[in-house]
C-alpha cells in the first residue's frame, strides 16, 4: 500500500514534469517558429519520456538489449505497427552512422548531443512518438507491470495525449556552417541527405505549427532544476567547475520539503557564477545514484536551486541544540522549506559565505558582526554573545537578514510586478516569482493576490501575442495568396478517379460525336493523371485552347485549314524579306564596311564630337551620312547616340573609297560577294523584282555583281547623289573590288533589270519620307514585301538616273555639312534591320537547340523550328526573338510535328511571353515566390535571407522562362509537367509554375538547410540536378501545395 | 582546412553567341562542343589553379539575364564579383558597351581583360589583331585572342588575369590595406567573327 502511494506520487511527479516540458516546447514553437531538435527542451522532454517508458517495464520486454531498453521496446512495438518498424530501421542506421562519424572525427564533440535519447528523439521528429505511446498505453498489460505509469488508467492516457502536441511540431536540424566539406556535387548531397535523415520526416511544407495555445498553468519555477538527462551531470555541477565557483558546501543539511515528508538529508552548496549566486540543495539520494533510476525522480522535486537575487529575507532560527534553521523568503513573500543545519556553527558560516559572496554589490542587512579574533558572528542584539559554539544563552535567537544591494537601497521591491513582466518574452526563465512546485501549495502565502495578478497578466499577454501573430499570419496569407489559386478545390476522385489521366479509354469517353462535351473534365483528368503519349498531339491542342472544347470534327478541320493557310502566308512574307536581306546584308562580309582613320586613338564618339579631322575609308560607295546612320543603328542602345547635327561644323572629313590598307593584307581573295550598297538603293531595285524573278533572286552572284557594278558607279549612285560633292567623286583607282569584278557580262541583265524598275520608283523618289505604306505603287500594295519597302517613295536621295555600270571611280570630297540633306526613312529600314538581326539570332539559337535529341538531329526538323520561329518573330517584330523561344517550341515540335505547332506555340507565347526580358512578368514571379516561401516555409526563408540574401530568386530564372523545360528530362517529364501547367490554369491556379517551383525547393529543402547553402551553392546544386528530378513527385507535391493554400484561404 | 588560399570571382560578359560558355568549358573542363546549348539564366564554373605555390580558386560566373537589377547584383554585390566583358567587336558599341560602362563604374580595383574569341576562324575574321590591341590600349586593359575550339590562349588568359589579381592583392596586403577578398576583376572577351549578314555592317575603330 505504501508503495502504491509512493508510486502514485512518483507518477504524478513524472506527469507534472512532462507537462512542464511539453508546455515549454510548445511555447518555444510559438515564439520562435521552429524548435531545434537538439535543443535542451527537446532533450529534456525526451529524457522524461524515456523515464516514463521505462518505468515498470517488464523485464522480458526489455529483452536482452539491456543497455538500450528503449530500442528493445520500440522493436517490439515495431512488430505491431509497421511504421514503427521503419523507424527502428532508420534509427539503427542513424546510430551506426553516428558511430562511424564519431570514429572518424574526434574533433567533433557534438556526437554526445546527437546520441542523447536518440531513439525517443527520432521518434518525436518523425511524429511517431505519440502513436507509440498510445499503443503502449492501450496494450500496457503486454509491456508493463501494473504499477507502472503507463498502466495507470488515467495517467497513461494523459501521457500519450500530451505527446500529441510536440509530435505535431516540426523540428529543424539547422546546423552551423561546416568548413570541413567543400563543394560536394549535387548527387552527393542527395545521398548524404538520404543517409542522415532516413527517419523519413515528411517534407511537408507549411511548417508553421497550428497554434495550440496552452495557457499558463503552474509552471516550473526557479526551484525546479534543469532536469538534465544525467544525474551525474547535475551532481558534477555541484562541484566547482569553470563556470561556477563553489563558496560553501555542506553535507547533512536537512530539508523538509513538505509536511508529510520527513526531513531529507542532503548537500547544501553555494555557488557563485558571473553575476549571480545560487543556493543549491540536493537530496542525498540523488547525490549517490550512479545510474538513472526512476525511483529517484521524485527527489528531483525536492531539490532546491535558488538564485540569491530572488531572496529578500533570510530568517535564521537558532535552536537550542545549536543547530540553525534557515528560511529563505522570496520577493513575493513565499518561503522556501526550512533548511536545517547541523549543530556546529554551520549556519553562521553559511551566512558569512553569503555575505562575502554578495559583495561588492550586495550586503546583508544588518551585516554580520565581525568580532575581532573570532570572525563573523551574528549581530549583537542586546547583549553580547559569544561564538555560537560556546553560547551560554539558553534562548533561541532569531535573526532576519535582508539581502540588499548596496547601490540601490530599494532594489528589491517586494511587490513589483512590473519587473516580472519585463521577463515575459524571454524563454522560460527560472526567475519568475510563481508558486513553488515542491508541493508547497499548502504553505502560507502572503502575497497570493500579487502572484495571481502577475500570472494573469502574463497569461493575457502571451495569449494576446499568440493571437496577434496568428491573425497577422492569416491576413498575410490571404492577401498574398488569394490571387494565386482558384477558390474551389478540385478533387482527384470526384466525380471519377482522375489519376488515370487521359488515355485511350477516357479519351473515348470524353469524346462524343467528335466533341469534348465536358471541357472541365478533360482538364481535371489531365491535371491529376496526365495524358498518354500517343494522344498528346491531339489533346494538347485542346489543352492550350487551340481547339475549343465544343468543336466537332468539322470545326477542327476548319481551324486546321485556316491555321495552315495563315502559316503559309506568313511564311511567304518573311521569306521574301529574308531574301531581300540576304541581298542587302550578305551573309559573309569580307571587308569592313568602312573604317574611320584618325590620327588619334579614340573612340568614335570622341572623334565626332571633338576632333575635326578624320577619314573614312571604305571600299563601298558610302558617304558620311550613311556611315553615321549605320553607326547609329549599331549604337542604338547607347546613351550617346550621335546625330549629324552634333558633328562639328568645322569638321573636316573625307571619305576615301578604298579598302583599308591593313585589310588588304588580310584578305587574300578580293571578290566581293555581297551587296554593300546602302539599303535604300538596293531595295529600290529589288523591291519590284517579283519574288519569282529567277534572275534577280536565285543567283546571288549575279545580284552581287550587279550590285558591285553600282559600287563602281558612284555618280549614278542615288545614295551618293545627295552629296553634291559626290557627283564629282570618283571611284578610287585602286579599288580591287571594282577591278576584279567580272560584272561586265551581266551588264545587260542588270541594266535591263534596272531600267524599267527605276522609273516608277524614281518618280516617287520625290515624295517625302514619312509615309512608308500609303503611296506605294499599286503593285506594291498587294505585295507584303513592298509594303515594307522603305525606299520606293522615301528616298529623295534617289533622284536621277538609274545606276549604270561604269569604270571604277576614285572620289574624295570635301564635306560640307550644310549641304547634307539626310532623309532616309528610318522606319522601314529599321524594320529590315531588325528582322535581319532577329534572323541572325534565330539561326544561332536553332543551331544550338536540343541537338542531342533524336528529333533535332535531322536538318529538316531544324528547319521546321527555324520557320516557326521566323514566322512568329515576323508577326511580332516589336518583341523580336529572344533566347529561350526555341526551347519553348521544341517540345511542341517533338510531339506534334506539323503545322499545329505554330498555333500552339503562339498560344504558349501569349501565356509566357511576358517572362522574357522587358515583359515584367519575371519580377512578379520572383516577388510571388518570395511571399510564398515566406509564408509557407518560414525556416527556409530565414535561411535564404541570412546566407547572403538570395531571396531575389535569380536561380529560378531559367525555371520560369522555359517552364522548367531544362530542368526536366525531355521525353516524358517535360511533357507531363507542361500539360499539368496548362490544365492547372483551369483546375487550380493560374500560377501553377510558382507552386511547382516551390515544390522544387521543398523537395530539397533539407539538403539546402543542412548544407547551409548560399546563392552560389544553390545555383550549382540546381544546375547539376537538371534533368535528374523526379517529376511525378514534384507534380504531386506542387498539387498538394496548391490544395493547401486553397484550404488555407477557405478557412 | 580550406582547399584554397585565394578565391577570385570572375564575371564573363558579352553578347549572345560570342562563345562565353565555350571559353568557360574549355577552361574548366577542357572540353569543346560546337552545339552547346544556349545559356539561359545564370551559372558558374569553378577551377582551382596553382599560382606560385598558392591555390587560387577561380569561380567564373556568366549569365544571360538581361535584367538590370540582376546585372547590378552581379556586378556590385558584396561578394567580390569579377566582371568579365565578352563582346563582339561590332556590339562593343551597344549592349556590351553598356555592360562595360557599368563595369567602369565599379571599383577601380576591378581587373579587366578583353578576349577576342574565335580566332581560329581565320577566313571569317573581321577584326585584326592590331585593331584589338589598339582597343585595349584605349581602354587601358589587356587584350588576348583566344579560341575555345582549338584551346588557344584560354588558359593563358585566365592565368594572366589571376596573376595580376593576385599580385595586386599581395601588394595590398603588404601595404596593409583591407581584406584579401575585396577585389573586383574584369575580363572582357570579344568575338571577332561576324557570321551573318547583319553584322556585315559594322565599323572598325582604329
Amino acid at each position: 500500500h505504501r508503495t502504491c502511494i509512493a508510486d502514485a506520487d512518483k507518477h504524478e511527479n513524472l506527469l507534472r514534469l512532462l507537462k512542464c516540458q511539453v508546455k515549454a516546447i510548445m511555447e518555444e514553437a510559438v515564439t520562435k517558429k521552429f524548435v531545434h531538435e537538439e535543443s535542451t527542451h527537446v532533450l529534456r522532454l525526451c529524457g522524461t519520456v524515456e523515464l516514463c517508458f521505462l518505468d515498470g517495464l517488464k523485464k522480458r520486454v526489455a529483452g536482452f538489449l539491456r543497455y538500450n531498453k528503449i530500442a528493445a521496446l520500440f522493436t517490439k512495438v515495431g512488430k505491431v505497427l509497421p511504421e514503427v518498424a521503419t523507424l527502428v530501421a532508420n534509427v539503427e542506421d542513424l546510430e551506426s552512422n553516428i558511430n562511424k562519424t564519431n570514429q572518424a572525427d574526434e574533433a567533433r564533440n557534438s556526437s554526445s548531443n546527437s546520441k542523447k535519447h536518440l531513439w525517443i528523439r527520432v521518434a518525436l521528429t518523425s511524429k511517431l512518438l505519440d502513436q507509440i505511446a498510445e499503443h503502449l498505453v492501450d496494450n500496457n498489460k503486454k509491456y508493463y507491470e501494473s504499477s507502472s505509469i503507463m498502466a495507470d488508467p488515467s495517467r497513461g492516457k494523459i501521457l500519450s495525449s500530451m505527446l500529441v502536441g510536440p509530435c505535431a511540431l516540426d523540428f529543424t536540424k539547422m546546423k552551423t556552417h561546416d568548413h570541413y566539406w567543400s563543394d560536394p556535387p549535387a548527387g552527393e548531397l542527395l545521398q548524404r541527405h538520404r543517409l542522415h535523415s532516413r527517419h523519413g520526416s515528411p517534407s511537408s511544407p507549411g511548417r508553421r505549427p497550428a497554434l495550440h495555445f496552452t495557457p499558463l498553468r503552474h509552471h516550473s519555477s526557479s526551484d525546479s532544476i534543469e532536469r538534465g538527462t544525467s544525474f551525474r551531470d547535475y551532481v558534477e555541477s555541484l562541484h566547482q567547475n569553470s563556470k561556477m565557483m563553489l563558496l560553501y558546501g555542506k553535507n547533512n543539511v536537512a530539508v523538509q520539503p513538505r509536511e508529510d515528508v520527513g526531513p531529507i538529508p542532503g548537500y547544501l552548496s553555494l555557488h557563485q557564477e558571473a553575476s549571480s549566486m545560487l543556493i543549491k540543495w540536493t537530496p542525498n539520494q540523488l547525490m549517490n545514484t550512479q545510474e538513472e533510476d526512476g525511483d529517484t525522480s521524485s527527489y528531483w522535486e525536492f531539490a532546491i536551486c535558488v538564485d540569491v537575487r530572488d531572496i529578500v529575507y533570510l530568517h535564521c532560527h537558532q535552536q537550542l541544540d545549536k543547530s540553525g534553521t534557515l528560511v529563505l523568503v522570496g520577493q513575493d513573500g513565499v518561503q522556501w522549506p526550512p533548511i536545517r543545519f547541523p549543530p556546529g556553527g554551520h549556519l553562521l558560516t553559511f551566512l558569512s559565505c553569503i555575505e562575502t559572496g554578495l559583495l561588492p554589490h550586495g550586503h546583508l542587512d544588518p551585516p554580520l558582526w565581525c568580532e575581532k579574533g573570532k570572525g563573523k558572528v551574528f549581530p549583537r542584539l542586546q547583549r553580547r554573545s559569544n561564538r555560537k559554539s560556546s553560547i551560554e544563552s539558553k534562548e533561541a535567537t532569531d535573526f532576519v537578514f535582508r539581502v540588499s544591494s548596496s547601490s540601490d537601497s530599494s532594489s528589491f521591491d517586494l511587490m513589483n510586478p512590473v519587473s516580472t513582466i519585463s521577463h515575459l518574452w524571454k524563454p522560460p526563465e527560472p526567475r519568475r516569482p510563481t508558486e513553488r512546485t515542491n508541493g508547497s501549495k499548502s504553505s502560507s502565502r502572503s502575497s497570493l493576490k500579487v502572484l495571481c495578478d502577475t500570472m494573469r497578466r502574463q497569461i493575457i499577454s502571451r495569449a494576446f501575442y499568440g493571437w496577434l501573430a496568428h491573425c497577422r499570419h492569416l491576413t498575410t496569407v490571404r492577401t498574398h495568396l488569394s490571387g494565386m489559386v482558384h477558390p474551389d478545390l478540385m478533387l482527384p476522385d470526384e466525380p471519377t478517379d482522375a489519376t488515370m489521366g487521359v488515355n485511350q479509354t477516357t479519351w473515348a469517353e470524353l469524346m462524343q460525336d467528335g466533341k469534348v462535351l465536358v471541357g472541365s473534365e478533360l482538364m481535371r483528368l489531365t491535371y491529376f493523371g496526365g495524358v498518354a503519349h500517343q494522344l498528346r498531339h491531339v489533346v494538347w491542342a485542346f489543352l492550350l485552347g487551340h481547339y475549343p472544347p465544343d468543336s466537332d470534327v468539322a470545326d477542327r478541320a476548319a481551324i486546321d485549314t485556316r491555321t495552315k493557310h495563315q502559316y503559309e502566308l506568313t511564311m511567304q512574307q518573311w521569306m521574301a524579306v529574308e531574301d531581300i536581306i540576304n541581298q542587302v546584308f550578305p551573309v559573309c562580309c569580307r571587308y569592313p564596311m568602312f573604317s574611320i582613320v584618325t590620327p588619334y586613338s579614340l573612340s568614335l564618339p570622341h572623334i565626332l564630337y571633338r576632333y575635326p579631322i578624320f577619314s573614312i575609308v571604305t571600299p563601298y560607295s558610302l558617304s558620311l551620312p550613311h556611315i553615321l546612320y549605320l553607326l547609329r543603328q549599331q549604337s542604338s542602345n547607347l546613351s550617346d547616340v550621335f546625330t549629324l547635327e552634333e558633328v562639328r561644323e568645322d569638321a573636316k572629313y573625307e571619305v576615301i573609297h578604298e579598302v583599308a590598307q591593313e585589310d588588304q593584307a588580310v584578305r587574300a581573295d578580293s571578290v566581293p560577294q555581297e551587296d554593300t550598297r546602302s539599303p535604300e538603293s538596293a531595295l529600290r531595285e529589288d523591291d519590284l523584282i517579283a519574288q519569282d524573278d529567277p534572275v534577280a533572286q536565285d543567283e546571288p552572284v549575279a545580284q552581287n555583281d550587279q550590285v558591285a557594278q553600282e559600287a563602281q558607279v558612284p555618280e549614278k549612285d542615288p545614295v551618293a547623289q545627295d552629296d553634291p560633292v559626290a557627283q564629282e567623286a570618283q571611284v578610287p583607282e585602286k579599288d580591287p573590288v571594282a577591278q576584279d569584278d567580272p560584272v561586265a557580262q551581266n551588264d545587260q541583265v542588270a541594266q535591263e533589270a534596272q531600267v524599267p524598275r527605276d522609273d516608277p520608283v524614281a518618280q516617287e523618289a520625290q515624295v517625302p519620307e514619312k509615309d512608308p505604306v500609303a503611296q506605294d505603287d499599286p503593285v506594291a500594295q498587294d505585295d507584303p514585301v513592298a509594303q515594307d519597302d522603305p525606299v520606293a517613295q522615301d528616298d529623295p536621295v534617289a533622284q536621277g538616273d538609274p545606276v549604270e555600270p561604269t569604270a571604277a571611280i576614285d572620289f574624295s570630297f570635301n564635306f560640307n555639312p550644310t549641304q547634307i540633306d539626310i532623309s532616309f526613312n528610318p522606319l522601314a529600314t529599321e524594320l529590315l534591320d531588325s528582322f535581319a538581326l532577329n534572323l541572325h539570332r534565330i539561326d544561332k539559337d536553332v543551331q544550338r537547340c536540343d541537338r542531342n535529341h533524336w528529333y533535332f538531329s535531322e536538318e529538316g526538323n531544324l528547319t521546321k523550328l527555324r520557320n516557326i520561329m521566323s514566322c512568329y518573330v515576323w508577326l511580332h517584330l516589336d518583341v523580336g526573338y529572344m533566347q529561350g523561344m526555341c526551347d519553348l517550341a521544341a517540345p511542341l515540335l517533338v510531339v506534334m510535328d506539323d503545322e499545329l505547332v505554330y498555333g500552339c506555340f503562339v498560344l504558349i507565347m501569349e501565356r509566357v511571353g511576358r517572362n522574357f526580358p522587358n515583359g515584367g512578368a519575371m519580377d512578379s514571379h520572383f516577388a510571388n515566390m518570395r511571399s510564398l516561401v515566406q509564408i509557407l516555409d518560414a525556416e527556409l526563408f530565414e535561411h535564404m535571407r541570412k546566407n547572403g540574401d538570395f531571396t531575389h530568386f535569380y536561380f529560378s530564372y531559367r525555371w520560369f522562362l522555359l517552364d522548367f523545360k531544362r530542368e526536366l528530362s525531355y521525353d516524358g517529364d517535360v511533357f507531363s509537367v507542361w500539360e499539368r501547367i496548362w490544365a492547372a490554369n483551369y483546375c487550380s491556379s493560374h500560377h501553377f509554375v510558382l507552386f511547382f517551383a516551390l515544390a522544387m525547393l521543398q523537395i530539397y529543402r533539407d539538403i539546402i538547410l543542412e548544407n547551409d547553402m548560399d546563392f552560389t551553392d544553390i545555383i550549382k546544386f540546381f544546375n547539376e540536378m537538371a534533368e535528374r528530378h523526379d517529376a511525378s513527385k514534384l507534380i504531386s507535391l506542387a498539387q498538394q501545395l496548391v490544395a493547401q493554400v486553397q484550404q488555407m484561404i477557405q478557412k | 582546412g580550406k582547399t584554397y588560399d585565394y578565391l577570385f570571382k570572375l564575371l564573363l560578359i558579352g553578347d549572345s553567341g560570342v562563345g562565353k560558355t565555350c571559353v568557360l568549358f574549355r577552361f574548366s573542363e577542357d572540353h569543346f562542343n560546337s552545339t552547346f546549348i544556349s545559356t539561359i539564366g545564370i551559372d558558374f564554373k569553378i577551377r582551382t589553379i596553382d599560382l606560385d605555390g598558392k591555390k587560387v580558386k577561380l569561380q567564373i560566373w556568366y549569365s544571360e539575364i538581361h535584367d538590370q537589377h540582376c546585372k547590378k547584383t552581379l556586378y556590385f554585390s558584396a561578394h567580390h564579383i569579377l566582371l568579365v566583358l565578352h563582346l563582339t567587336f561590332i556590339r562593343f558599341f551597344s549592349q556590351s558597351n553598356a555592360d562595360f560602362k557599368h563595369s567602369q563604374h565599379a571599383s577601380s580595383d576591378v581587373e579587366k581583360m578583353v578576349l577576342g574569341n574565335k580566332c581560329d576562324m581565320t577566313e571569317k575574321r573581321q577584326v585584326s589583331k592590331e585593331q584589338g590591341e589598339r582597343l585595349a590600349i584605349e581602354y587601358g586593359i589587356k587584350f588576348m585572342e583566344t579560341s575555345a575550339k582549338q584551346s588557344l590562349n584560354v588558359e593563358e588568359a585566365f592565368f594572366t588575369l589571376a596573376r595580376s589579381i593576385k599580385a595586386k592583392m599581395d601588394n595590398k596586403m603588404v601595404s596593409g590595406s583591407d581584406s584579401p577578398h575585396s577585389n573586383m576583376t574584369t575580363i572582357h572577351v570579344k568575338a571577332s567573327v561576324k557570321k551573318t549578314g547583319f553584322f556585315g555592317r559594322f565599323c572598325s575603330i582604329l
